[in-house]
C-alpha cells in the first residue's frame, strides 16, 4: 500500500471512517453485485479472478467470500525481496498466487483461456501501460471475462510559469497518453470536474473497439467477439477516482447476457452516465435513525432531522452496502 | 496424321479483345493507397484549387507567412453513411472536368502550359482512385468562375456499361465572372464499402486521419486555411527552431544550377525533444511528404559526405525542414503516390548532401548536451552551474522560442562553444555499498537522510581531517 493513504484521526462524531475509504467498499459490493451473475456464461467458482490486491487484499478476501473463486492472482510491482515477503505473508487465503511484476508483464504471462474477472485497480494517473494491458487483456479474453479499470481522475495543475510558456492542464494531459488516442474534440474545459473521468472511459472504450476490431478480422464474422461496458464509476474517498468496466462475449451470446440480468443492477452502467458515489457525512445516531426508515415505501414521510436531502439522498441510494465499523474495548 | 481442312476467317474475326475490364482497373487502382492516403489526394485537389486562386510566392518570408488563404476552407464529414469534402477553393471548371479531371491518367495532350503553377496533383488519377476506394455511389459538383456542373454515378451502373466516360447530370456557363466565394467543389461519396465504414466509425482511425491531414496542410493552414473534420477544426502548430544568442539554426536557401526553376530551403536546429517526431520533414510545394524521419533516407548513418551515426534517442532534440518548390511539380523529387521520396532523382542526391552536412554540427551539439546530461556532480550547486550547454538549451526555449527564422547562420549550426573553465573541475565517479545498519548509523551522526549525502559527507570528513 503507498504512502498515499494516510488514515485519518477520526473525529468520534462521525459514523463513516474515512480513512477506510468507504466509497470504495461500496463501489466493491457493486462489483461483486455483477460479478454473482456471470453464472449465465460459466460456474462463477471456475472463474480466476487477478486484481491488485496490495498488502490488505480487501477485494481477494471478499472474491473468495462471496463467489467461492479460489483461483487468484495478485500483481505487484515490487522487486525487494524483502518487502515481496510482507506481501505474501499477508495474503488471506492459500491459493492466493502473487505475481511480482508490472501489470504489463503479468497479464501477458497468464492463460486467458480461463474465464477472468480482471481488476486492474490502478490507483495512479493513465499512462500508456493502462491501454497495452486493456489491449493485451482484449484481444486474448474468452467470452465471460470481465476487465475493470480504476484511475486517478483528477486533472493535472498548471503553474503560471508553465502558463506563461502556454502549457495547459489539456496539453500535461496529452502527454500522459499515446499518441493518438485523445479524441479529437476534447478541450481543457472537458477536463474540468468529473469530464476528465469520462474522457478516460471513452479512450479505454475507443481502445477496446480498436483491439476487437484487429482480433475479429480472424473471426467469423456473423458471430464476432464484442464488448459492453457495464461500469462506470466516479467515487473520491481523497482524490477523484473512476472505475470503467467492460464485459467480453461473442455476439450470440447476447440473450445469455439479458438472461443474467445485469443491467438491471445498480452498479450497471454502459454509457457516460455514471454511478456517482458520495458518502456523507452522518452522526452515529443519523445512521441508525435513518435506517429505520429504510427501504422507502412510496408516500412515506421521511424524517432526515436537519440533514440535507441531498446527504439523504447519497446515503439512501446505496445504504445496503455501507461498511459497518465496531468499536470494541481492549 | 493429316490435319483437317483448314478454313481462313483471318478477315471476318474481330481484334483479340484487350479492352481493360473496369472492375479489374478498379481494384488495380484501389489497392495500391490506404485510405487515409486517398482522402488526402481530394485534400490536395482543393489545396491545389486554392494555390491557383490566390497564387503562391515561394520567396515569402516563412516565419511570417501571409494569411493568402484566408476565407478558404476545407470541410470534411466523415460518418458511417456518407463521405463529404467541400471546399471554396475555385471550384472545377467544365471543361476541365469534361476533358481531363475525370479521364483516367493524363493525357500527353494536355500540356505543361495547362498545369497549375506549384501544384500538387500530378499524375491524373487521385480523385478517381479515391472515389472508387470509398463507396459505390459519388456525386461531385462544382462551381467555377464560369461553369457549374453535376456528375452524380452509380458504380455498379457504370461497370454495367461499355462506355467510360461519366454523363453530366447538369452542365452550366455563366456569362458573368462567379464571385469567388461561391467557387468551389462538392465531393460526396455514399454506399460506403463496409471496411470505409468501419474505419469511418472508429473514434481513433478518425484521429489518425486528422493527424494526418494535420501534418500535409500544416503549411496552408499557416496561411490561413480553415480544415475542418467533422465539425471539428483542425489546428497546426507552425514548426520552430530554437535560437538565441548562442544557438543559432543553421539556413539555407537557393536554387540548384542544374534546375534553376526549383527552390530549395534548409532548416536545421533543435527544439524541444520527442521521441517520435524529431527527425526530419521534406515539403514539396508545401506539402508534407516525409515527417519526423530518423532513417538513411535523409541522411542519419551516413558515411558520405561526412560521417553521419544512425538516430538514437538521444538526438530526440533535431529538427531539420527541407522545402521544395517549383512551379513545375514534376521537377520535384516525390513519388507517385507523394508519400515518399523518389530517392533515385540527382536533385534529392544533391540536398540529401547538403542535409548531411547541415545535420553534423547538432549532432555534435547534442551528444554534448547528452554527456552533460548524464554526468552527475555530488553538490546541488555544481549541478547547476555545471550544465551550461543545457542552461543555453533553456534560454533558446524560453526566450527566443521563435519561427523558422531567417537569423540563422547559413554556414553552418552555432552553438555554445563553452570553455573548459566554465564546465568547472573534472570530477570522477566514487560508488560503493556498505551494510545497511552502518549507513543507517552514518545518517544519524552526519544528520542527512540519503546515502548519497552520506557518500559525501564522509569524503569531506576524510579532506577535512586531513588537510
Amino acid at each position: 500500500m503507498s504512502g498515499r493513504r494516510r488514515l485519518e484521526q477520526r473525529p468520534s462524531f462521525e459514523a463513516f471512517n474515512y480513512g477506510l475509504r468507504p466509497a470504495k467498499h461500496i463501489e466493491r459490493r457493486l462489483m461483486v453485485e455483477v460479478f454473482q451473475r456471470l453464472n449465465v456464461f460459466h460456474p462463477v467458482t471456475r472463474y480466476r479472478y487477478v486484481g491488485m490486491g496490495s498488502i490488505y487484499f480487501v477485494d481477494f478476501v471478499l472474491i473468495h467470500r462471496l463467489l467461492g473463486i479460489s483461483d487468484l492472482v495478485s500483481i505487484e510491482d515490487q522487486e525487494d525481496p524483502e518487502k515481496q515477503r510482507r506481501f505474501s505473508f499477508n495474503k488471506p487465503f492459500r491459493s492466493v498466487r502473487m505475481m511480482f511484476e508490472k501489470s504489463s508483464s503479468a497479464l501477458d504471462k497468464l492463460d486467458w483461456k480461463v474465464p477472468s474477472i480482471a481488476w486492474m485497480d490502478y490507483d495512479g494517473m493513465i499512462a500508456p501501460y493502462v491501454f497495452t494491458d486493456v489491449a493485451t487483456v482484449a484481444a486474448l479474453a474468452v467470452p465471460g471475462t470481465i476487465l475493470a479499470v480504476t484511475l486517478n481522475a483528477e486533472q493535472d495543475s498548471v503553474s503560471p510559469k508553465e502558463s506563461a510558456r502556454e502549457i495547459t492542464e489539456l496539453t500535461k494531459f496529452a502527454k500522459r497518453l499515446p499518441a493518438g488516442k485523445l479524441p479529437l474534440d476534447v478541450t481543457v474545459k472537458h477536463l474540468q470536474g468529473w469530464g476528465l473521468a469520462d474522457v478516460i472511459r471513452r479512450m479505454l472504450c475507443n481502445q477496446v473497439i480498436d483491439t476487437l476490431a484487429t482480433r475479429n478480422g480472424t473471426l467469423d464474422p456473423a458471430n464476432p467477439m464484442v464488448f459492453r461496458q457495464i461500469f462506470n464509476f466516479q467515487y473520491r474517498d481523497g482524490a477523484r477516482m473512476t472505475t470503467v468496466g467492460f464485459l467480453f462475449y461473442r455476439k450470440a451470446d447476447e440473450p445469455k447476457l439479458t438472461a443474467s440480468g445485469i443491467e438491471h443492477l445498480e452498479g450497471y452502467r454502459s454509457g457516460g452516465d455514471p454511478v456517482v458515489i458520495e458518502v456523507p457525512h452522518l452522526t452515529h445516531k443519523e445512521l441508525r435513525y435513518f435506517e429505520r426508515q429504510l427501504p422507502i415505501v412510496s408516500g412515506q414521510h421521511l424524517r432526515r432531522v436537519g440533514v440535507s436531502e441531498r446527504d439523504f439522498e447519497a446515503y439512501r441510494k446505496f445504504y445496503r452496502h455501507y461498511p459497518t465499523y465496531a468499536e470494541t474495548w481492549v | 496424321m493429316p490435319l483437317p481442312n483448314a478454313i481462313d476467317v483471318t478477315d471476318e474475326t474481330p481484334p483479340a479483345d484487350a479492352f481493360p475490364a473496369k472492375e479489374f482497373f478498379i481494384n488495380v487502382i484501389t489497392k495500391d493507397i490506404g485510405l487515409e492516403r486517398a482522402i488526402l489526394d481530394l485534400v490536395d485537389n482543393s489545396v491545389d484549387g486554392a494555390r491557383q486562386m490566390r497564387g503562391v510566392d515561394p520567396t515569402e518570408d516563412r516565419t511570417r507567412p501571409s494569411q493568402r488563404y484566408e476565407g478558404l476552407r476545407i470541410d470534411l464529414t466523415v460518418s458511417k453513411d456518407e463521405f463529404i469534402i467541400s471546399d471554396n477553393c475555385g471550384g472545377i471548371s467544365l471543361d476541365i472536368a469534361q476533358q481531363r479531371a475525370f479521364k483516367f491518367g493524363r493525357s500527353p495532350l494536355s500540356a505543361a502550359n495547362d498545369r497549375v503553377p506549384h501544384s500538387i496533383g500530378l499524375f491524373g488519377i487521385g480523385m478517381k482512385r479515391a472515389l472508387f476506394k470509398l463507396g459505390q455511389h459519388f456525386r461531385v459538383e462544382s462551381t467555377s468562375s464560369r461553369s457549374h456542373f453535376i456528375i452524380d454515378q452509380d458504380v455498379v451502373a457504370w461497370q454495367g456499361r461499355d462506355e467510360w466516360d461519366f454523363p453530366f447530370d447538369l452542365a452550366q456557363v455563366y456569362d458573368g465572372d462567379v464571385p469567388e466565394p461561391s467557387r468551389g467543389t462538392i465531393v460526396t461519396v455514399t454506399a460506403l464499402h463496409s471496411t470505409v465504414r468501419a474505419d469511418f466509425q472508429r473514434e481513433t482511425w478518425r484521429i489518425g486521419l486528422v493527424e494526418q491531414l494535420r501534418d500535409a496542410l500544416r503549411e496552408p493552414i499557416a496561411r490561413g486555411l480553415v480544415a475542418t473534420v467533422n465539425g471539428i477544426q483542425i489546428k497546426a502548430e507552425r514548426p520552430i527552431l530554437y535560437q538565441s544568442d548562442r544557438i543559432r539554426p543553421y539556413v539555407k536557401e537557393f536554387s540548384p544550377e542544374s534546375d534553376p526553376n526549383v527552390s530549395v530551403r534548409l532548416y536545421v536546429g533543435v527544439a524541444a525533444g520527442d521521441l517520435d517526431r524529431a527527425g526530419w520533414y521534406v515539403f514539396c510545394n508545401d506539402r508534407l511528404v516525409i515527417a519526423g524521419d530518423q532513417t538513411l533516407l535523409t541522411g542519419w548513418g551516413a558515411k558520405e559526405p561526412v560521417k553521419v551515426p544512425k538516430y538514437h534517442n538521444q538526438f530526440h532534440r533535431f529538427f531539420g525542414y527541407v522545402y521544395l518548390d517549383s512551379d513545375d511539380p514534376a521537377l520535384l523529387p516525390w513519388n507517385t503516390t507523394k508519400t515518399g521520396i523518389d530517392v533515385d532523382s540527382p536533385l534529392w542526391r544533391s540536398v540529401r548532401n547538403d542535409m548531411i552536412t547541415a545535420m553534423k554540427p547538432v549532432i555534435e551539439f547534442l551528444n554534448a548536451l547528452r554527456k552533460e546530461e548524464r554526468s552527475k556532480p555530488a553538490d546541488v550547486e555544481a549541478r547547476i552551474r555545471h550544465k551550461p550547454l543545457l542552461r543555453e538549451f533553456a534560454i533558446a526555449a524560453d526566450e527566443k522560442k521563435d519561427l523558422i527564422a531567417l537569423a540563422g547562420d547559413a554556414s553552418r549550426f552555432v552553438w555554445p562553444d563553452i570553455p573548459s573553465e566554465e564546465l568547472g573541475p573534472k570530477e570522477m565517479l566514487i560508488k560503493y555499498t556498505r551494510p545497511e545498519s552502518d549507513v543507517l548509523k552514518a545518517m544519524q551522526f552526519f544528520k542527512v537522510d540519503s546515502a548519497s549525502d552520506v557518500g559525501v559527507r564522509t569524503f569531506l570528513y576524510w579532506q577535512r581531517a586531513e588537510s
